[in-house]
Order: C-alpha cells, then sequence, then structure tokens
C-alpha cells in the first residue's frame, strides 16, 4: 500500500515536531498562569548591627565569599524550593542547578559548605534564638522586631 | 603523610589498603566525634566513543580510551565520588574523599582521593596536612566533579601538561582581601608517586615527584585570575629506559645517558588562567608550559573555552593546543649505532604529541543536581605526532599524517 507521506516526513513529525509542539503549548498555558509579584525580604536578628544590605552584599554573604566584614553572620537556606528559587535568582543570578555546582566547588576544594537548610517551624525557632542571624523571608513572614536589611519583589 | 606499605601487595593493594585504613581511622572517630559533619558526593554516569582504530584517546594516567581498545567505552568518564567532612572543633577539620574512577591500573578499585586535616589558624589564614588535589590550574581542585565544570573533562592539552593529580603535604591558604579583590595566596610542598603510560608505547613511566607551588587567585565579581608556579624535581623511570641506558653506558656513551635519565631532574611548572564566570557567560582561558629535564617532553599548552547560559541549556565551545618541544636530550649517536633507533623511539614517544582540538557541546540542567553533557571532540594531531593519545598500532597508526579524529560523549555529571 502506498504510504500518504515518506517514512522519513513521519518520523520527523514523530521525533521531531510534535515534541516541540506539545513544549510550545505547555510553555505557552503555563506562561498564562503568571500571577501577582511577591516581595523577599531579607532579614536579621534584632542583635544584628547591619541595618541595610545592597545585592552585591546579600550575594556576598549567602555565598560566603569571603568578604571579612560580614564573618560572623550565619546564614539558614529555606526548605521551600521556590522562595529558595527565586532568592538565589534574584540576588546571584543562579539556578538551583548552578548554586550546587558552586558549592561542590567549595565543598569538594575544602573552602566551606552550603548553608543549612531548614524547614518553616525550625526555622521561625532558630531566628528567634540566634543573635547572629540572617535569613530570607516572605514579606508576611518578618518576625516582630527583626530587621528587614535588603527586600525585592518577584513574580508569583 | 605517605602511609608506606610493603610491595608485594602492588599498586591497587597499596590503595586498598589506604583506604581501608584511613576509613577505620575515621570510623573509629565517629562515636568520639560525633558531632558536626557533612556528607556529600559527586559522579558521572557516560559513555564516549572515539573514531580512531588505530590509538586509544588518552585521559590522564588512563591506560586505556576509547579507540582502537573499544570503539565506545563507559569508563571514560564514569565515576563516583563520596566525601566527608568532620568538624573536630572550631579550629579543626577533616575530610576523607574516596573515588571509584577509572585509574592507572585499569580498574575502578576506589582511591582516596582527600584525606586531609584542615587547622584555620585564623579568619584568613588555613593549614591543610594530608592528601590533597593538585591545586596548579583553575579547575584542578575539583577535576574530578565534571557536575561543577562547564565540559565533559577539563581539556587534557593543558589539564596533562603536569600529570599530578593526587599529592600528599601540607600547604597553607591566605586570604587577603583588596578593595573589591579578594586574594588567595595557596602555597604548599608535596610528594606524589604514580604511573603514566607512554604514547606509542606499552611502557608506563614509573614517576616520583617532589613539588613546591605557590598560586595567586585573584577575584572580583564575574572575574577570577590564577597564576602559579611549581619548582619540583622527579624521578622517572620503566624497565625499558633503565634497560637503555644500561646499554648506553655499556657502549661507553655515559654522557648520552645521564641527558637522558630523569633522576632527581628539576623541572618548573607555570600556569596562568583567567575566567569569567555570570548568569549569561562562563569563559575560561589557561595556559600552561613546563621546561623540563631529561628524556621526558617541554610541553605548552593553553585553551580558550566560551560557554553561553540560555536559560536551562548551555552551549559552549573550547578550543585546544599542545606543543612539545625538546629541551634538555638529544639523539647523538649515529644512525648506524645499533642504539640508535632506541634512543629515538624513546624521545620520540614523548615528544611527538603535537596537537589541536576543537570541542562542541551542550550542557542540560536536569533539575536541581544533575546536567546532561553531549560533547564532540574534533582532534587533529599534528603531522609527525602521535597526538598525545596512548596504545598506537604499531605501523598503521599514521605518524606522518594523522587524520582528523572525533571523539562523541554523552554523560550525567550528578552531585548529591
Amino acid at each position: 500500500m502506498r504510504r500518504l507521506f515518506p517514512e522519513y516526513l513521519m518520523k520527523l513529525f514523530f521525533l521531531a515536531v510534535l515534541p516541540l509542539l506539545t513544549l510550545l503549548t505547555l510553555t505557552v498555558v503555563l506562561a498564562g498562569n503568571v500571577a501577582a509579584a511577591q516581595t523577599i525580604a531579607v532579614v536579621v536578628h534584632p542583635d544584628v548591627d547591619i541595618e541595610q544590605l545592597n545585592k552585591d552584599e546579600v550575594k556576598s554573604i549567602f555565598l560566603s565569599e569571603g568578604n571579612s566584614s560580614f564573618k560572623n553572620i550565619i546564614v539558614f537556606d529555606r526548605t521551600d524550593f521556590a522562595l529558595k528559587g527565586d532568592f538565589y535568582r534574584h540576588v546571584a543570578g543562579m539556578s538551583m542547578n548552578r548554586l550546587r555546582a558552586y558549592w561542590a566547588k567549595k565543598v569538594f576544594t575544602g573552602r566551606g559548605r552550603p548553608p543549612k537548610t531548614v524547614a518553616l517551624p525550625e526555622h521561625m525557632a532558630l531566628m528567634e534564638r540566634t543573635s547572629n542571624l540572617m535569613t530570607y523571608v516572605l514579606a508576611n513572614e518578618v518576625p516582630e522586631g527583626f530587621k528587614v536589611v535588603y527586600q525585592f519583589e518577584v513574580e508569583e | 603523610m605517605k602511609i608506606q606499605i610493603t610491595n608485594r601487595f602492588g599498586k591497587a593493594g597499596k590503595r586498598l589498603f589506604r583506604l581501608v585504613l584511613l576509613s577505620a581511622l575515621l570510623v573509629m572517630s565517629l562515636p568520639v566525634l560525633a558531632m558536626d559533619y557533612y556528607l556529600s558526593g559527586f559522579g558521572t554516569l557516560g559513555v564516549s566513543c572515539f573514531d580512531n582504530e588505530y590509538a586509544d584517546f588518552r585521559k590522564d594516567d588512563i591506560p586505556k580510551g576509547p579507540g582502537r581498545s573499544n570503539d565506545c567505552t563507559a569508563k571514560l568518564d564514569s565515576k563516583l565520588g563520596v566525601q566527608l567532612d568532620l568538624g573536630l572543633s572550631d579550629e579543626l577539620e577533616a575530610a576523607l574523599q574516596v573515588t571509584a574512577i577509572h585509574n592507572a591500573d585499569d580498574n575502578f578499585i576506589p582511591q582516596v582521593t582527600l584525606a586531609n586535616l584542615r587547622w584555620q589558624a585564623s579568619d584568613d589564614l588555613n593549614f591543610r596536612f594530608g592528601r590533597m588535589q593538585n591545586p596548579n590550574f583553575l579547575y584542578s581542585e575539583y577535576r574530578n566533579v565534571s557536575y561543577a565544570q562547564p565540559w565533559a573533562r577539563p581539556p587534557g592539552e593543558v589539564y596533562n601538561v603536569l600529570p599530578t593529580f593526587l599529592h600528599d603535604g601540607v600547604e597553607a591558604l591566605y586570604l587577603y582581601q583588596y578593595d573589591d579583590w579578594l586574594l588567595e595566596f595557596h602555597m604548599g610542598i608535596a610528594q606524589s608517586d604514580f604511573k603514566y603510560p607512554v604514547s606509542n608505547s606499552s611502557d608506563k613511566l614509573d614517576v616520583d615527584i617532589q613539588t613546591s607551588y605557590l598560586n595567586v587567585t585573584a577575584r572580583k565579581g564575574a572575574w577570577t585570575f590564577k597564576a602559579g608556579v611549581a619548582p619540583s624535581r622527579s624521578d622517572a623511570s620503566s624497565a625499558t629506559v633503565d634497560a637503555l641506558l644500561t646499554s648506553l653506558r655499556a657502549a661507553g656513551e655515559t654522557v648520552l645517558a645521564n641527558d637522558l635519565e630523569i633522576k632527581d631532574s628539576p623541572y618548573t611548572l607555570y600556569s596562568a588562567g583567567v575566567q569569567y564566570d555570570d548568569a549569561n557567560w562562563l569563559i575560561s582561558a589557561e595556559i600552561a608550559t613546563r621546561p623540563t629535564e631529561g628524556f621526558v617532553y617541554h610541553p605548552t599548552a593553553a585553551y580558550l573555552s566560551v560557554a553561553k547560559r540560555i536559560g536551562l541549556w548551555t552551549p559552549y565551545v573550547t578550543l585546544a593546543v599542545l606543543n612539545g618541544t625538546q629541551d634538555d636530550a638529544y639523539n647523538t649517536l649515529a644512525p648506524s649505532d645499533p642504539l640508535y633507533a632506541s634512543v629515538e623511539q624513546l624521545l620520540s614517544s614523548t615528544h611527538d604529541v603535537e596537537r589541536k582540538s576543537l570541542s562542541l557541546g551542550v550542557a542540560r540542567e536536569l533539575g536541581e543536581q544533575s546536567t546532561l553533557k553531549v560533547q564532540v571532540d574534533f582532534i587533529q594531531p599534528d603531522k609527525n605526532s602521535f597526538g598525545d593519545y596512548i596504545n598506537h598500532h604499531p605501523g598503521d597508526y599514521d605518524f606522518a599524517d594523522p587524520r582528523l579524529d572525533t571523539l562523541f560523549t554523552v554523560n550525567v555529571d550528578f552531585v548529591f
């Protein structure tokens, strides 16, 4: 029986065109779900003697880049993957994958370890009792008395 | 701190013994030190195919590669490493890293790739004692952690200029902040011994190196500059080389034998590199040269690599070149001399390795902790060159006019 389309055209359609169309459709659908902006705040314990930081300073502290002015600060990461992703994408221009590569260099050359990652309840308790702590939270989660030293908006 | 073990176990046995001993020491310490620890790991699963049927692609000191031995192999880049960091006190930390990787003994027996104590003497000064990775190049301290590199593997042209990957010794790291620049001074003394396969020969050199090094790294924003110097001394010999030197001395060619011999011979590695790493670009370039004495060659190599980050994808291109020159030992025998051909072969195997390569690849992030890399290396040995390959087929490898070879690699790198 004569085929309507040559075999190579069928292969091209099923192996390349169809997956690409599916990907494109998903991208359009997902892009349509963009919601309002939310604010992420970098906060410090009230005892920390810092009032304001810029983006580079926040990056330097969270990536432990060696700036001796902030060496006594302890930072914590969040288990909230989306929040952590938004935070590092904004302050360091890094995806989570690239962030892992950054820390892999440090860990496997003995130059540092990534911040501890903690879930929200533990996070709150740590914030209360760690006097040299710095972390990031949604703006509406800032504990009473804590200082916001840097904040930024991201698309939710 | 080298642990001496009796020779009857062989190299692999020694490695295994050291691994067991060091692991046991750390495990025994655990109950006492039940405290701050950090466990992490890295690995690669991959396959590589090389289209030269008359020679193997060389990676580091591995005696077999894809090509003549097997068209394709999963052994070239596949590996698994685990590292345990133990905080012993605020100032003292111990690290043990064990890696199962295709090694010089042609097996995957895990090797101790890090085993050191780190003493944080002050905020800016850190001392290390034990086994460390050679730190001469931008990526050499984590050369096995492919996940943290832009390529399937660092360009061999530069990264094999000094084929010392691990060493035992003591080193210091000093950090100094100057304005926006962070300077790192990394200096040490160390010893290493290893086997290194000779090009165009089944011979392996037993190499023993005593090295010292100073590397200075300057970082500012996305920029990193690194320069290093490593004055060293080495012994390098094999049964074939020893037999040739004995024959030369018996024939009265003592001067030539002494010129060829590598025994407590000095060499110095000079290296320099620059890297630009931001959200959009990752650009690296390095150059290295190693003037030397004896029958081994004086390599000079460089590469330029440009990677563009586009969402989850990072396409990259790398150009590399390796040149070898003869510094010290020349074949002064007459062509009619019965030992002429043996000397010529020894010098040719270690000197005629020039090549150029173009690598094209793409990395694709797979979630938070793994990356897929597809890389094609086009390698062109120079005319009259063995191309720094190994296991050449005698007679069939076209030494006078080597063809363009292609190495194709698909790897998944991961960390945990």
